[in-house]
């Protein structure tokens, strides 16, 4: 795979073991080691990457399909940061629970947008869908690197191990749908975007898999990651959608657009549309993904929807999605536009 | 006396993190890795993704301090260690 370590077309091991090669003229080795850190070709593989991932949005409809129902992979890093780690064999059955919660909240993720959304997995044709479980020692966290989704075991004292919420299973999933749908970059408004869709998204799933009502739902992000260490401080959850300042929040965010941190972490400003979406749903009532969640997933993945997009357009596309896909139902419009406006976007 | 402090932030927790070290504290390995990083003057790409942390590394020494920030791929991951989260 061409950007599989995110970083180098030449895996990055093998520039440094060949810039340590005695037998290499001295210029030659000085030019591998610094290729593997500073080579600007990747870099605009990487951008090629990203404008081909986005190019797809026009083509879908000439797109085959790999899998109707996409095939979910595990594998085990074994405690190192090799990626993507060796794969195990028949995940589902494993006496590992990390490989076997990784199979089972990922493949219920899947079930999640397909029936409640008609997305055949993070590309909409059936991916299959690779997670890495065991990433290093005492990793108190999970990313998704632009290929698959990866979970450390957390240190057992601040965190726990990553897979045990499955909000954070489909937080991470739901990066890999945010990059081939609107392609949100990871910095500024557009990056509060794509961390709060994966929160918003996230929680959805949280209440999906319980079948629960918006008085039901519990909000949080990370509420079953939290370590001891973290419990007795107070802290409940990494996040919460309905009450993003608290305290009980080990990252507490901003909830009005006035309190926006420009170049902020988009963990940090993804507080205010996470906040229009609680808002949105709490009026709406029910189950969030029915309505809410629907008019969410037509602005994520509308055509319109641009990877540097700001708080005030994609708000813009959810009005214009509530009225398209409740035209009878003019309440659900209201709620979405009050939601935005409570949080000082217009 | 050369010494690296290193700043995390980013990750799905949005924490942050700090640790310092002395540079002759290092391996070799590891000190000539950071040093490499600290050469050409060029921005390092961000990690592909989302929920990567980042990591912002500043070398005093009796000349002064230099900051760089570096992806967590290109992390010695020996150094990656001593950072302590913040919470």
């Amino acid at each position: 795979m061409l950007l599989r370590c995110g970083c180098c077309i030449i895996p990055k091991d093998v520039l440094e073991r060949l810039s340590r090669d005695p037998t290499l003229p001295a210029k030659t080795r000085a030019s591998l080691e610094s290729t593997a850190a500073q080579e600007p070709i990747w870099r605009r593989l990487r951008a090629a990457q990203d404008r081909a991932t986005q190019a797809r949005l026009f083509t879908l409809e000439s797109a085959p399909t790999l899998a109707k129902v996409p095939t979910v992979t595990v594998n085990d890093c074994q405690n190192t940061t090799s990626l993507p780690g060796t794969p195990v064999p028949n995940p589902g059955s494993s006496r590992d629970r990390t490989v076997k919660r990784a199979f089972d909240t990922t493949t219920s993720v899947v079930d999640f947008y397909k029936t409640g959304f008609g997305r055949n997995s993070i590309d909409d044709l059936g991916m299959t869908l690779m997670s890495s479980v065991h990433y290093g020692i005492d990793y108190n966290n999970a990313f998704w690197n632009g290929v698959h989704m990866t979970y450390g075991d957390g240190d057992g004292q601040l965190f726990l191990d990553f897979t045990r919420s499955n909000d954070v299973v489909a937080h991470e999933l739901t990066h890999g749908v945010t990059q081939y749908t609107s392609g949100f970059v990871y910095t500024n408004e557009a990056g509060g975007l794509n961390e709060s869709m994966s929160d918003v998204f996230g929680s959805m799933f949280r209440q999906w898999q319980k079948n629960q009502t918006f008085s039901r739902a519990d909000w949080l992000i990370g509420a079953d990651i939290v370590g001891p260490a973290a419990r007795a401080r107070g802290y409940k959850c990494l996040r919460d959608l309905s009450d993003p300042g608290g305290k009980h929040c080990l990252s507490p965010q901003p909830f009005h657009y006035e309190d926006y941190i420009p170049g902020g972490d988009p963990h940090d400003n993804s507080g205010i549309p996470n906040s229009a979406f609680y808002l949105a749903a709490k009026a709406i009532g029910g189950r969030s993904w029915e309505k809410a969640g629907k008019v969410w997933y037509a602005a994520l993945t509308s055509k319109r929807a641009t990877k540097n997009m700001k708080f005030k357009a994609f708000a813009r596309l959810t009005r214009q999605a509530a009225k398209t896909l409740f035209p009878t139902d003019p309440a659900i419009y209201s709620a979405i536009d009050e939601a935005w406006t409570g949080v000082g976007v217009p | 006396m050369e010494r690296f402090i290193i700043e995390r932030r980013g990750g799905i927790a949005g924490l942050r993190g700090r640790g310092e070290i002395a540079a002759d504290d290092l391996d070799q390995a590891d000190k000539e890795k950071l040093n490499h990083l600290f050469k050409g003057g060029r921005k390092l790409p961000r990690d592909e993704g989302a929920d990567r942390y980042v990591y912002t590394v500043t070398r005093q020494d009796d000349s002064g301090s230099k900051t760089v920030e570096v992806p967590e791929t290109l992390m010695p991951t020996a150094l990656t260690r001593i950072v302590k989260d913040q919470f």
